[in-house]
């Protein structure tokens, strides 16, 4: 039954969007209006379809459905609830299937959202793009990773359940989908930079109509990586939270190239300049998330996070180059509208800022993007076998954080066009105060060494300048000067202080060590005490945890654990973390006493300011929340308008019927 | 803006919160670099040199994320060639060899050869666009200087004051000021 309703699913999404392409296009050279309508229906009908497919999935899941083949190889009838709606995105084919869903509802929402100005051939080529790559992902379901395969269990089969680290903990119900959110959430954007390249439309109307639509995306994005971090902190165990790992590079540099355009965008609406730079990274971003699944999906490169490995890296290989081809060559081909005649004179301004953060972040990208996919670069040419791991990382990446914090203490006061010394030295004094005596409250407090400390400084830096901002905006509009997107964004400066405040403090003062204790006995370190009161066991329906009691500092007591599922003899650790706002002590079993009376060993990781990563992962999305209320309104009414010319008697007219 | 039609007295006044800033960061800057001089620990040793090695049977992590029974022999081996008083780079080299784990089980790339690429390339890249960046400020500038007649200047400015008299500094504008 769910196996005949997910194929139906499937095999319909595919049919209504290829169809929402054909129709979408016969409108559109027609200038048919009912093509357009068949168009908007395929929207609907695509989203339905998706609903289906998922749908029937999540039931077979939840009845343990084995003749579903996705469901008897990756669930199980122990699978306790919410983990098994969850196993929906444990694996390539219900990952993909997930994609698809959230593919479709972005296009229903967007064909209604413009379903009045269907026949403005911007919004008509936009729903074509979409209609393209929700083709394509339907195909990617229905061929090489489907879901939806036929299984006969023999007499009393059970499943295997999903790999056990995805049921360790319950931030893999949300981090999956949250990242998809994102990742899938920048195709409105990219459609539309589409559309406008296709019409030529290239003022600033599109990126007006997408503002909303980018910063949902990347609020999408941002929460994703930032549970994927605090996923891989709860769960391996390691007492780190981000390893430079390919999946997590992957998720990371779209986050990059679209935090750029977020700011190069505002020097577009603004002065009408940066328009191929900002097509070209709103096109890199989409890219990257499918070159991320490439990478990630196809095996090239082996991650943690990736669960498995199929068939589907050809498919994606060759739609990522369909990307790229289509892009680089609509934006060649439209160089000539693309020229723009304003000037940036000077650094010192704020669109001169916007251009050195624009830099800056390709920088970062690009080095990211290098170091993951260079150790297959080299083996193809050369055979040599080499690593590119977080040493390489952490040392690129830190002075362009570093100087990320510079630009975003200093560029938020730049008037546009230029400024001066005077200028800034005014502006900037107090900020300048704030750094300063956040570095000497640091060195006070007992903080040592440069890298750290000039953290901390420009941490303070760029939290007074944001703090000034939002203070002046108060004081001129009240309490309505905390939205929009200038308030908003300090908000998100915030959260990013505090989260390099935490990755500058986590990396310098980590202390690690493995402790070997035998029962009753108390060890110290790191100015911790650490007492082992004794073992416990928990038994689940699919797995058996056997705890170690530790007591931290006398409080307590802590119980990592080692759970061992069911099925197959895999182990796997269950940390156990004392989370204060100054630091963290993460607790690991490393093994268990064999026999009681034996000693355990546990690993101790002991981090500073760790919740304030989360803390600031919390704020940079509320930020966003306040950024995308307000703002915007006085072009968006206008521009359609002037824009959309001759068609805009049939909008109008559309509107009444519709 | 016009710096010269300031008096003296208030130039002081500006700048004066800045040298007092200076000094004091400088100063404790100093403080805070001297006393992070003395040797890590042996632990701190133990954390580094584990973060940079791979485990040699898992995918992309060091030895220190991976829980397998080979990363766990490894970090013990590590612990106990520090306790030997072997140094960082004698312990890497050990696992670097051919006959060890080979030159990959480095988590840092080489910087010698084709793998130095990795280093320089996004060196490069940046030294680069900062050059453009700089000769595109410079050109626009020049050009900006050669175009603009008083006429557009003046129109500049009156279209400038009339946006920038919505909001209090003519800066930090917000959308919503309409």
């Amino acid at each position: 039954m769910s196996l005949a309703l997910g194929r139906a699913g499937v095999t319909l999404g595919f049919i209504a969007a290829l169809w929402g392409v054909l129709s979408m296009l016969m409108g559109i050279f027609t200038h048919n209006r009912r093509y357009l309508r068949v168009g908007l229906w395929c929207a609907g009908g695509v989203l339905v379809s998706a609903v289906l497919a998922v749908g029937a999935m999540e039931w077979a899941l939840l009845t343990d459905d084995f003749t579903v083949s996705y469901v008897a190889e990756h669930s199980s009838s122990e699978t306790p609830f919410p983990f098994d709606v969850a196993t929906l995105w444990a694996a390539l084919e219900g990952s993909i299937l997930l994609w698809v869903l959230i593919l479709s509802g972005f296009i229903a929402l967007t064909a209604r959202r413009f379903r009045h100005r269907i026949d403005d051939p911007l919004v008509g080529w936009a729903m074509v793009t979409m209609f393209v790559v929700a083709t394509f992902f339907f195909f990617l379901v229905i061929g090489p990773a489907a879901p939806f395969g036929s299984f006969n269990p023999p007499l009393g089969y059970d499943g295997p359940g999903p790999n056990p680290l995805l049921q360790e903990h319950i931030l893999m119900a949300f981090h999956p989908p949250m990242l998809y959110l994102g990742y899938v959430g920048f195709v409105v954007p990219f459609a539309f930079a589409i559309g406008a390249l296709v019409t030529g439309r290239l003022g600033e109307g599109w990126l007006l109509e997408t503002r909303r639509w980018t910063l949902v995306a990347w609020a999408f994005l941002t929460a994703g990586i930032i549970l994927g971090a605090w996923w891989a902190y709860e769960v391996l165990g390691w007492g780190g939270y981000w390893g430079w790992d390919p999946v997590e590079n992957a998720s990371l540099l779209p986050w990059l190239t679209g935090t750029a355009y977020l700011h190069s965008v505002i020097v577009q609406e603004r002065r009408g300049m940066l328009r191929v730079w900002n097509l070209s990274l709103l096109c890199a971003t989409f890219a990257l998330t499918i070159l991320g699944t490439f990478i990630t999906r196809s095996g090239v490169l082996e991650s943690v996070h990736a669960f498995t490995t199929s068939s589907i890296g050809p498919a994606l290989l060759g739609f990522f180059a369909l990307i790229v081809v289509v892009s680089v060559g609509l934006i060649g081909w439209r160089g000539d509208l693309l020229r723009s005649t304003g000037s940036v004179e000077t650094p010192l301004s704020r669109e001169g800022s916007f251009l050195v953060n624009n830099v800056l972040f390709a920088a970062l990208a690009f080095t990211i993007l290098l170091g993951t996919v260079f150790p297959l670069v080299v083996e193809a040419f050369t055979g040599d076998r080499i690593s590119v791991g977080s040493p390489f990382f952490n040392r690129m990446s830190a002075p362009i954080g570093l100087a990320l914090l510079v630009l975003m203490a200093v560029a938020p006061v730049l008037p546009w066009r230029r400024a001066s010394g005077e200028l800034l030295a005014h502006r900037l004094v107090w900020p300048a105060a704030v750094g300063t005596a956040s570095l000497v409250l640091a060195v006070v407090l007992g903080a040592r060494g440069i890298a750290p400390l000039v953290g901390f400084a420009l941490g303070g830096f760029a939290l007074g300048t944001a703090l000034r901002q939002l203070v002046l905006s108060v004081r001129r509009q009240g309490p309505a000067g905390l939205v929009g997107r200038s308030s908003g964004g300090m908000v998100v400066h915030i959260g990013v202080v505090f989260i390099a405040v935490a990755l500058s403090a986590s990396q310098a003062y980590v202390q690690q060590t493995e402790l070997r204790l035998i029962e009753g006995q108390t060890a110290t370190f790191a100015g911790h005490t650490f007492t082992y009161v004794g073992t416990n066991v928990v038994l689940e329906p699919n797995r058996e945890v056997s705890q170690v009691l530790v007591e931290v500092d006398g409080a307590g007591p802590y119980a990592p654990g080692v759970s061992r599922f069911d099925f197959g003899s895999q182990q796997v650790g269950t940390p156990s973390v004392r989370v204060t706002p100054t630091v963290d002590i993460a607790l690991s079993v490393l093994a268990l006493p064999e026999v009681p009376g034996e000693p355990t060993t546990i690993r101790v990781t002991v981090q500073p300011l760790i919740v304030w990563l989360w803390i600031g992962g919390g704020v940079m999305v509320f930020g966003t929340l306040l950024a995308m209320i307000g703002g915007g309104r006085r072009r968006r009414t206008e521009t359609p308008a002037v824009e959309a010319g001759p068609s805009l008697e049939s909008a109008s007219a559309s509107r009444t019927d519709g | 803006m016009s710096a010269t039609s300031r008096p003296s007295a208030s130039r002081v006044a500006l700048w004066l919160p800045w040298a007092v800033m200076a000094a004091i960061v400088v100063v404790t800057l100093a403080v805070g670099s001297v006393g992070s001089s003395e040797p890590p620990t042996n632990a701190d040793r133990v954390l580094v040199l584990t973060r940079s090695i791979r485990c040699p049977q898992c995918a992309g992590q060091s030895v220190a994320e991976s829980d397998v029974s080979v990363s766990r022999e490894i970090r013990r081996d590590i612990a106990q060639r520090v306790e030997q008083g072997q140094t960082d780079d004698e312990i890497r080299a050990y696992y670097a060899s051919d006959t060890v784990y080979g030159p990959d089980a480095l988590l840092a790339p080489p910087t010698e050869g084709v793998g130095g690429l990795v280093w320089l390339l996004p060196v490069a890249a940046l030294a680069l666009a900062a050059v453009g960046l700089g000769l595109a400020f410079r050109r626009w500038s020049a050009s900006g200087r050669r175009d603009a007649t008083e006429d557009d200047r003046a129109l500049v400015a009156e279209a400038l004051r009339a946006d920038e008299s919505s909001s209090a500094e003519g800066e930090n504008r917000s959308d919503r000021e309409h």
